[in-house]
């Protein structure tokens, strides 16, 4: 509403031919402001463009000002082009579209061989967005990663082309090699990199993304009309290789999607000064946002990983296929193609075999360097080359898209009852992302990725914080297929306060804790095993460096239905008051997409505890 | 390697034949893109010289321009945009021939401009030229842009009608 009264009163101040008044009008006009993406107006810094790069600005202080970049701009439009030197026109493409829109003026026609290309590479693209869910090998990428996305129009191309041959614009930082863990996370948190957005084709990106880090991607279509969908890809092209302001939690390629798509959506589509933006808050606001009263999603196309691949693959074969696939590759280091249970198969079948293996064999060689996989590998080859082309990718279940998961951010409240305290009630908040019992395929399966976890119990003796959580990061690294695999490690890193034992109220310690082990699964159930040492203060436990070791089972009772049995026992290296066992059983069942139900028993050496309660999560 | 070498001098002799009059696209039929335009070269640097690694690639025959006549507009050219998504996803390539379809080789398909028809031909071809490059041990052994490379001759000749229609 706010765009169309600015327009309405620019359109009047030009009719009126009040020049310096629809100036005015049109340097706040929020299309022009989101042009020079001048969304940055900290509480220490004065308001200016996102972008960093001098080339990016007509004016000398156009970073700051957004009026004398507007004059600047309609200036050097207006000027008939030179030899030699490239008309603002060719520059700025979008800001000679939109100004000739509003503004009425015809441009001088000028030369641009760039822009020419730009324009025939992507003639009539259909703009969407690609989400890559998240990855646990980066913290960058611990929340998933969004690209935007310029799918061709194959309808004029004479033959049939796949999304793999579209453009990506990835909005990325720019990350010196020799940056090492700590100076990237101090960089990424508080300043020092610049990000742009480059362009590559989409088969770089699936290499990437679902090959290499066996991430599934969604492709995010968004209908919109004719117009400003000119006018963004123009934009895109004006942005492309410039250097913006960068931080991980709220300039990031999220936050700067959004401030992007602005230019031709009509509402904030994540809001300016969040402490932090997700990709998932993008996709969810996309989700309901709407263009021109009609909805902005068009549609969501599932792309799955190397990984799922192979599960899809592995379970679509018969009992006796998934055991003849089992025959021939029985360990990470053997390949027998001559066992019985593969040959006596049909040769179609022998197919989806191999077909199944040879995937395997793919996301093999991304998870390490197995020596003779290679060989193994053209053997597999060989065998499929001798038999009868055809291999199509089986689906297995729907896949439920980001946006229709359930949401990340929870509050829950419970009742507890501790056989020391007595009873009393449990407020949790977590703002971000998942634990063991709420992830799923679509985030991460089998992980857990909690950011900021608070817990209150109220008691008859008051409000009492028991713990908070700063993150506690999971990945119990299960098998999706009984195909060997090469060994991985399961491993659990967290640090907060807590409590240093279940029969007080007021015994917070510090702690940070690093674990790693081995998960099996057995059908349903996925038993972990893992050791390592916890690092803690010492106002309520003895020893600040304590061994420790963790052993559990995640069960998967239904799809709504899942329990975690937990066992800890660290100690402290100095007699018994140093040890602690702790256990706890959990279980949830989701009532719906933003309602669950969860029941815990827990215990240690001190204290029993039972609790029951609704969370929500928004 | 005879075989590779053989392939490649049938491959430039194929272009030549089926060659346009102009210049221009008489020196992009002869580019070399591992070579001439820099694909490949980060496995290059990975791997310290590029003769080192690609005696395929460099003895190929098909080397006949020079860096001097290469030029940035030569090395966007279709053929190299071909060989750009053979060298990055050739992996996959080479799975989805042996499987007789997938995306990947779609993609390649539609790059060779094949219709539906044309492309089973042409994936018969690919996947008998697979079958024969990875016919002994060696082929375990070798570097990925070698494989690539052959695999672009490999495709190159095969959709050489496609190209052609």
């Amino acid at each position: 509403m706010r765009r169309l009264q600015v327009t309405l009163l620019a359109l009047l101040c030009l009719q009126s031919g009040v020049v310096m008044a629809s100036d005015t009008a049109l340097a706040e006009h929020p299309r022009w402001l989101s042009l020079l993406h001048f969304d940055r107006d900290g509480f220490f810094s004065k308001p200016r463009s996102a972008v960093v790069d001098d080339d990016f600005f007509l004016a000398v202080n156009g970073r700051y000002d957004p009026r004398a970049e507007l004059s600047a701009t309609l200036a050097a439009l207006r000027q008939p082009p030179e030899e030699g030197e490239l008309h603002a026109r060719c520059r700025f493409p979008a800001r000679a579209l939109w100004l000739g829109q509003v503004t009425g003026e015809q441009w001088p026609q000028a030369k641009c061989p760039e822009w020419h290309e730009w324009q025939l590479e992507n003639k009539d693209v259909e703009v969407g967005l690609i989400f890559a869910s998240g990855y646990l090998g980066n913290p960058a990428s611990f929340f998933g990663h969004l690209m935007l996305h310029l799918e061709k129009d194959d309808a004029d191309q004479g033959a049939v082309l796949t999304q793999l041959l579209d453009t990506s614009m990835n909005f990325g930082a720019d990350v010196p090699a020799e940056d090492g863990l700590a100076v990237y996370m101090a960089k990424g948190l508080f300043g020092g990199y610049e990000a742009e957005y480059s362009r590559a084709p989409f088969y770089r990106n699936t290499a990437l993304y679902s090959e290499r880090e066996m991430r599934d991607l969604w492709h995010y279509r968004l209908a919109l009309p004719a117009e400003e969908r000119k006018l963004l890809v123009a934009h895109l092209y004006e942005v492309a290789g410039k250097d913006f302001d960068y931080l991980f939690l709220n300039q990031n390629c999220a936050s700067r999607i959004a401030r992007t798509l602005e230019l031709v959506v009509d509402e904030n589509l994540t809001p300016g000064n969040a402490p932090w933006v997700t990709p998932e808050a993008l996709v969810r606001a996309i989700s309901e946002a709407e263009v021109q009263g009609k909805p902005l999603l068009s549609g969501v196309e599932h792309v799955p990983s190397r990984r799922l691949r192979t599960e899809w693959r592995y379970k679509a074969l018969s009992a006796s296929e998934q055991d003849a696939a089992m025959d021939v590759w029985p360990e990470a280091r053997t390949l027998e193609l001559e066992v019985d249970s593969f040959r006596r198969l049909a040769s179609s079948r022998q197919a989806a075999v191999l077909d199944t293996l040879l995937s395997h064999a793919a996301f093999l060689k991304q998870t390490d360097e197995e020596p003779g996989l290679a060989e193994r590998e053209r053997q597999l080859l060989q065998a499929r080359l001798q038999l009868p082309a055809g291999s199509e990718l089986p689906e297995s279940g729907a896949q439920v898209p980001l946006h229709e998961a359930t949401p990340s951010a929870l509050v829950r409240l419970e009742g507890v009852y501790n056989d020391e305290l007595g009873g009393g009630s449990r407020l949790t908040l977590r703002p971000l992302q998942y634990d063991l019992l709420d992830s799923n395929a679509t985030r991460m399966p089998n992980a857990a990725l909690e950011i900021g976890r608070t817990e209150v119990d109220v008691g008859h003796d008051g409000l009492h914080l028991t713990k908070f959580e700063l993150f506690q990061v999971t990945n119990l690294h299960a098998r999706s297929v009984p195909l060997p695999i090469l060994p991985s490690v399961a491993w659990q890193a967290s640090t907060g306060i807590e409590r240093s034992q279940l029969d007080c109220s007021s015994c917070l310690d510090g702690y940070a804790t690093l674990l790693g082990g081995k998960s099996h699964r057995f059908g349903r159930h996925l038993p972990f095993a893992m050791i390592g040492g916890k690092l803690r203060s010492e106002h309520h436990q003895a020893g600040p460096a304590a061994p420790m070791a963790r052993f559990g089972v995640l069960s998967d009772w239904s799809t709504g239905q899942r329990s975690l049995l937990q066992v800890t026992h660290v100690d402290g290296l100095k007699g018994n008051e140093s040890r602690r066992t702790q256990w706890l059983l959990r279980h949830r069942v989701a009532l719906s997409n933003r309602l669950d139900f969860r029941a815990g028993l827990e215990g240690d050496d001190k204290a029993d505890e039972v609790s029951a309660g609704l969370s929500w999560y928004f | 390697m005879k075989l590779v070498t053989l392939s490649a001098v049938a491959l430039a002799g194929s272009m030549m034949i089926m060659g346009a009059s102009t210049a221009s696209a008489e020196t992009e039929r002869h580019i070399n893109p591992w070579q001439h335009c820099g694909i490949g070269a980060g496995i290059f640097d990975e791997n310290g010289t590029a003769a080192a690694i690609s005696n395929v690639i460099w003895d190929s025959g098909t080397t006949a321009v020079t860096s001097a006549t290469m030029s940035p507009e030569t090395c966007s050219s279709k053929e190299v945009e071909v060989a750009r998504f053979v060298d990055e996803t050739y992996e996959q390539l080479a799975m989805e021939t042996a499987m007789g379809e997938g995306e990947h080789l779609t993609a390649a398909l539609g790059l060779m401009n094949c219709g539906n028809t044309a492309s089973q031909e042409v994936v018969s071809k690919l996947r008998a030229d697979l079958q024969r490059e990875s016919a002994t041990a060696s082929y375990a052994e070798q570097g990925h842009a070698d494989k690539a490379f052959q695999y672009y001759n490999s495709l190159n000749q095969a959709a050489a009608d496609c190209a052609a229609s």
